[in-house]
């Protein structure tokens, strides 16, 4: 964790409610698993995609899957340099804003 | 019921609702950091097997039994559990299960330090040593657990973006 206070920033896609908390999962949980962001989340697999498709273009979160023996293939989440410094201006941004 | 998918990046911003979704998140996500009661026995059992194989006469195979399962029980575990910084394989894990998981690891490693330095020492000895460690490690895996989940669902605040 860097110890630089982040410089408060609104950043439009961390701040979609469900990618805010996909944000904030892997920030704490570091690399987290589908299933566990789908339910951490309540969402639908299809949508839970679909946001990871969006971080994942905007470079703040990586993908590993891992194919297991049955057939079976997990996806690991991780947020990434850029999605960690991200999610910190936004988190300035929105302290800056609580009352 | 699952929540549709709300990709709304232009709505009003309220900093109140969205540190409480994001708080939310994280306290559902570090629930699941609860392992059930024969995982920490098993736990308890390997870790035994380890000091007692590193100890005892001919009993190789008793410390070999012990760190193979020690590495598969880990990472059955991290499948359970789904979070990477709940595994045991990774030196995080002490951090966030403070301090019982340290205490567990020193009072292992003190076992393990017993049993190699004083090497005559009767089979007894290095039973009782072997059976301190592995209840030790079976008591303090609750506790631990209880620690890490503190620790991944506690409060948001600007610093816990990394």
């Amino acid at each position: 964790m860097s110890g630089a206070a982040p410089e408060p920033a609104f950043d439009a896609v961390v701040h979609a409610p469900q990618r805010l908390q996909i944000c904030a999962m892997l920030a704490r949980g570091g690399e987290v698993e589908f299933g566990v962001l789908r339910e951490g989340l309540d969402v639908s697999d299809a949508t839970l995609s679909k946001h990871l498709k969006t971080l994942t273009e905007a470079g703040y979160v990586e993908l590993r899957r891992v194919q297991r023996a049955k057939g079976q293939a997990r996806t690991w989440v991780t947020l990434t340099a850029a999605g960690s410094q991200a999610l910190r201006g936004h988190f300035a941004f929105l302290q800056s804003l609580a009352p | 019921m699952e929540s549709h998918s709300n990709d709304n990046s232009s709505q009003p911003v309220d900093p109140v609702a969205a540190f409480r979704v994001a708080n939310d998140a994280q306290a559902r996500m570090a629930a699941r950091v609860r392992s059930p009661w024969w995982v920490h026995a098993l736990r308890g059992l390997l870790v035994a097997a380890v000091v007692y194989g590193l100890g005892a006469p001919d009993s190789t195979g008793w410390m070999l039994l012990g760190v193979v399962g020690l590495i598969a029980l880990s990472r059955r575990r991290v499948r359970d559990v789904g979070v990477a910084r709940a595994n045991p394989e990774r030196w995080r894990f002490l951090a966030l299960g403070a301090p019982w998981a340290v205490i567990a690891l020193l009072v292992m490693v003190a076992a393990l330090t017993f049993v190699v330095v004083a090497q005559d020492e009767p089979l007894w000895q290095v039973g009782v040593a072997a059976g301190v460690a592995g209840l030790v490690t079976l008591a303090l895996g609750p506790p631990a657990d209880a620690s890490a989940r503190r620790r991944l669902g506690g409060e948001l605040g600007v610093g816990d973006a990394r």
